[in-house]
């Protein structure tokens, strides 16, 4: 948290290496989110990409009131709910539409890399309501108290404990075979 | 395990990895956004302020960590003010207001080395020295100052070494008082005025220097016309700016407040810590150093070492310099107080203790100039008993030297 407010003043002053930091010590998690929120590489590369983008050209307008990673996660979570509604309009790419991703080089245009274990969970995951994946994932993923989750989602405690379990109970019922493993 | 326990266990092992290509490729792309971003922001009119860039500067301490700012004395400015456009009194106005400063730079360390530095500093509430401050060094020391501890971590022995009260602080603040001090005081006040390259912002450039503070320093200001408030300082050991300046802060910005936490500590794992007082002290029990007490009083004893310590200064006795005060080498005191001008000593006072001065008692040193300037100096003096010899050594000072 005090490394957190030591990157942003250095960020807010004008610091290159700041935003090299925070870059590097959020960018994985921010992926991960995106990802398991849109099931869409591609999607959940624009969004980490426009997050950071906003980010680097604010940095005197920048306010935080909490901290850096909540800053960082909402950020993600506001354009997923944007990009969901637009991709309501149009065919979204799945994470098996893609290429088989070469752990060790990539493909130079492309950023995420997913195992073949997280494509499977990934697939479970889009299967479930997109309110329900989002409290699963935000609880699992990004690290979010259920109290959290119902301030960002503007319901109550208890919606989203329900949210949440009925989000299990899905992924269960999709899962099975991999939980019995 | 639950049924759900384990969904949840499953779901937690989903995760992503990035190609460093493309990762490099977009960090490259963000950088390059956000430099265009702080060029034109800094294009563009004043937006804030309280944004600005500035110098500060201390004393040959970097990577040890105590940063005192030097301090200056009483003689009349000759220097007159005949721009229109910016006056120092329009900085000291602007600067009463921010409490709390940020900058970063380089400065020497004790082997003559530039090393990195970024400081954050609280003032406290008369704006005259630092309440709290944190610096960071490119070598891996923090100095973490609050009120109540200090912090000082060396990452080469992995120690905390742990003060009770201020074991640093950036006195005099770089505030308003600070330059006010500096318009009554420094000698060959010279002004000019400029563009800086970077934002093509008006700019006003000062030098000027002083013979004794305590030895000779020369400095370089540089003040934004717009904001009034200083935006630039370079300060060199020499009085005309020859050489790497032993403090060049790059970047400081004012600030109304900051918060608390930027000044808590977390001891590094695996660190050893260690009371900074009891490491003084043991470093001070060589038995051929100091004064021996013999049939002196203590408060006789703390007096005579404290007159002692400064004749030597005053005479350019080095090798009794460094008996009475065995923290440096003959050297290294000759080097500090090179070119100082300390004329005699006025007066002494009774040895006092100081509210969270753990070495020793403290005795008020004040010292003539041969310009005729007095100082006066906290000087503290640590009694010993080594193999049933009483005797005692110069510690240290407490504040600015």
């Amino acid at each position: 948290m005090i490394e957190d407010r030591l990157l942003i003043l250095r960020f807010k002053h004008g610091s290159s290496d700041a935003l090299c930091r925070i870059y590097k010590k959020y960018r994985i998690y921010l992926l991960k989110l995106a990802t398991a929120l849109l099931h869409d590489v591609s999607l959940a590369e624009d969004t980490v990409h426009d997050v950071f983008l906003r980010f680097a050209k604010s940095s005197d307008g920048i306010k935080l009131s909490g901290s850096l990673k909540g800053y960082l996660r909402t950020c993600v979570v506001n354009d997923v709910r944007n990009k969901v509604r637009a991709q309501r309009i149009r065919p979204a790419v799945g994470l098996d539409d893609i290429d088989p991703p070469d752990a060790n080089s990539g493909r130079p245009d492309q950023w995420i890399i997913c195992k073949d274990r997280s494509r499977r969970i990934s697939d479970a995951l889009a299967q479930v309501p997109l309110e329900q994946r989002e409290v699963v994932v935000l609880h699992l993923h990004g690290d979010m108290k259920f109290r959290e989750i119902a301030k960002l989602q503007a319901v109550s405690i208890k919606t989203i404990q329900s949210r949440y379990r009925y989000g299990l109970d899905k992924l269960r019922s999709i899962l099975d075979s991999e939980v019995e493993r | 395990m639950r049924p759900s326990e384990k969904i949840e266990e499953l779901v937690r092992q989903f995760d992503v990895d990035v190609n460093t290509f493309r990762d490099h490729q977009i960090l490259d792309e963000l950088q390059q956004v956000h430099s265009e971003a702080e060029q034109s922001r800094n294009r563009g009119s004043l937006t804030c302020l309280w944004r600005t860039i500035m110098r500060s500067y201390t004393t040959k301490t970097a990577a040890a960590a105590v940063i005192v700012l030097i301090a200056l004395f009483g003689i009349t400015s000759l220097h007159q003010f005949t721009a229109p456009a910016w006056a120092i009194d329009q900085t000291v106005d602007v600067l009463r207001k921010f409490n709390g400063i940020y900058c970063s730079g380089t400065m020497l360390d004790e082997q003559g080395k530039e090393v990195s530095f970024e400081i954050w500093a609280k003032a406290n509430a008369e704006q005259t020295a630092s309440d709290n401050l944190r610096l960071e060094a490119g070598n891996g020391h923090v100095t973490v100052v609050s009120k109540t501890t200090s912090y000082r971590y060396d990452p080469d022995a992995n120690t905390v070494s742990i003060t009770e009260g201020y074991g640093a602080a950036m006195q005099p603040w770089p505030g308003a008082h600070f330059l006010e001090s500096m318009k009554r005081t420094v000698l060959d006040w010279s002004e000019s005025y400029g563009k800086d390259p970077a934002t093509d912002r008006d700019r006003v450039y000062v030098t000027c220097s002083h013979p004794a503070a305590p030895g000779p320093r020369s400095w370089w200001f540089e003040f934004d016309v717009e904001s009034k408030l200083l935006v630039g300082l370079k300060q060199w050991e020499n009085m005309s700016r020859q050489g790497l300046p032993i403090f060049n802060a790059k970047s400081i910005t004012y600030y109304e407040d900051l918060p608390d936490e930027l000044f808590h500590f977390e001891i590094p794992e695996g660190a050893a810590t260690v009371n900074a007082v009891d490491e003084r002290i043991n470093k001070l029990q060589d038995p051929n150093d100091g004064m021996p007490m013999a049939d002196m009083t203590e408060e006789q004893a703390c007096v005579e070492i404290v007159r002692r310590y400064w004749q030597a200064v005053i005479d350019h006795d080095w090798q009794t310099v460094a008996v009475l005060r065995p923290v440096a080498t003959a050297e290294q005191w000759e080097s500090k107080y090179a070119g100082g001008t300390l004329a005699e000593i006025i007066e002494l006072s009774e040895p006092y203790q100081e509210d969270g001065c753990g070495l020793g008692k403290i005795v008020s040193c004040t010292i003539r100039f041969d310009n005729d300037l007095t100082r006066t100096i906290k000087t503290i003096v640590l009694f010993r008993e080594i193999d049933n010899e009483r005797s005692c050594v110069i510690a240290g000072t407490w504040g600015s030297e």
